[in-house]
């Protein structure tokens, strides 16, 4: 397939599902909530980002409970949004969008 | 309720003449039918005398608040037509900005699909006349129909408008994972050009099986019809436009010539 008709797919997968009926809603849910439990307790390091199979990074939510846990949650959050503003529209991004809105407890 | 589309990704082929000649066809034979504007253009509206840029409730509000979930809402956005058994679901200029609104959400392209569900009972056929630019409201129309009809002027530049349309159509199967079938109709055809000669004939090479095997000619009652706000067969039931229209409907209702 070209890159065109990759893109055109996308766009009409994303049209034409909903998101109950997304099965890779569920993939990329649990994937998150695994890459956020895998951070260590100890001090932050960038959590190795997995390349999982849409081709997108995971980038785990949740760093480390100590210094100011919550507000190093919402920084990562805030961070995750400017990034994810710049990928088209689909239902990865609304995603990722409501997991932000969930840390920042919007 | 069966569902047609009638598309093209290219405009001034006549898809908004085959969606009045073909449902005013239609309710000739008794039928009831619904035509639905989803052109931001708001051609089709404008035909029935309505304005595009002043009605209150169209396609475009049902894509709010889920209002496709309401039957009374839906109901009451319809317009008449010149017949009594025919309505007409109104575009609003406001339709430009769908794509806008709705992005990032998901299953925006079956907002009308829905819509006509809750309508399933009032009509036995839908009409769907749409804009020439791939968008949120022909993947609506694409989703919705059960049949699609592909009004391609005979003239070469509109060949690449059929092959995109062909193109778009079978990602959108793709996506759906059903089969679509469609009808090429020739229109426009003028036997004494060169151009319409030649650009049918590479037309029957390269989609003979979908190729319906006559043409719309061009005919100007059909242009008059327009301005007097009716039907074509309500003007003129014997002119050779009306009469080709006639064919092509016996055509896609699967009879025999
Ligand atoms: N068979 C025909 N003979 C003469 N004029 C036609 C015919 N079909 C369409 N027209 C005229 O050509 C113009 C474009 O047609 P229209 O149906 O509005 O195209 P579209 O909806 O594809 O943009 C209109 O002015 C219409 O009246
Ligand atoms: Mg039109």
């Amino acid at each position: 397939m070209s890159g065109n008709t990759d893109v055109l797919m996308g766009y009409f997968d994303s049209l034409l599902t909903t998101l109950e009926e997304d099965p890779r809603k569920t993939i990329v849910s649990d994937l998150l909530a695994g890459a956020a439990a895998q951070v260590p307790d100890d001090d932050y390091t960038p959590v190795a980002t997995d390349t999982i199979a849409l081709g997108m990074r995971v980038i785990p939510l949740k760093p480390p409970a100590k210094v100011n846990g919550g507000a190093i949650n919402r920084i990562t959050a805030l961070q995750l949004l400017t990034v994810v503003k710049t990928i088209p529209p689909s239902r990865l991004k609304l995603h990722i969008l409501s997991c932000c809105a969930g840390v920042l407890d919007v | 309720m069966k569902i047609w589309s009638i598309s093209n990704q290219k405009g001034g082929v006549g898809k908004t003449t085959s969606v009045v000649s073909l449902g005013g066809l239609l309710a000739d034979q008794g039928h009831r039918v619904l035509l639905v504007d989803l052109d931001p253009h708001g051609s089709l509206t404008s035909y029935f005398g309505q304005d595009p840029d002043g009605l209150e409730r169209s396609l475009y509000h049902l894509f709010f608040e889920q209002r496709w979930r309401n039957v009374d809402y839906i109901r009451d956005t319809l317009k008449p037509t010149s017949l009594a058994n025919v309505s007409m679901l109104p575009a609003t200029t406001s339709l430009a900005t769908l794509e806008r609104q709705v992005s990032g959400q998901d299953g925006m392209g079956l907002v009308l699909a829905r819509s006509l569900a809750q309508l399933w009972d009032d009509y036995d056929y839908a009409l769907l006349d749409t804009p020439p630019i791939l968008g949120v409201l022909l993947v609506n129309a694409l989703a919705a129909c059960q049949q699609l009809v592909i009004p391609t002027q005979t003239e070469h530049l509109a060949l690449k408008g059929l092959e995109r349309m062909v193109h778009t159509l079978k990602m959108v199967m793709k996506s759906q994972k059903r089969e679509l079938p469609y009808t090429i109709v020739p229109t426009l055809f003028d036997r004494r050009t060169s151009a319409s000669l030649t650009s049918l004939k590479e037309m029957r090479r390269t989609y003979q099986g979908a190729l319906w095997d006559e043409a719309i000619p061009v005919d100007t009652r059909l242009r008059d019809a327009s301005h007097e706000g009716v039907f074509p067969h309500q003007l003129d039931p014997n002119t050779r436009g009306v009469r080709a229209y006639r064919h092509l409907l016996a055509q896609l209702c699967g009879e025999k010539r």
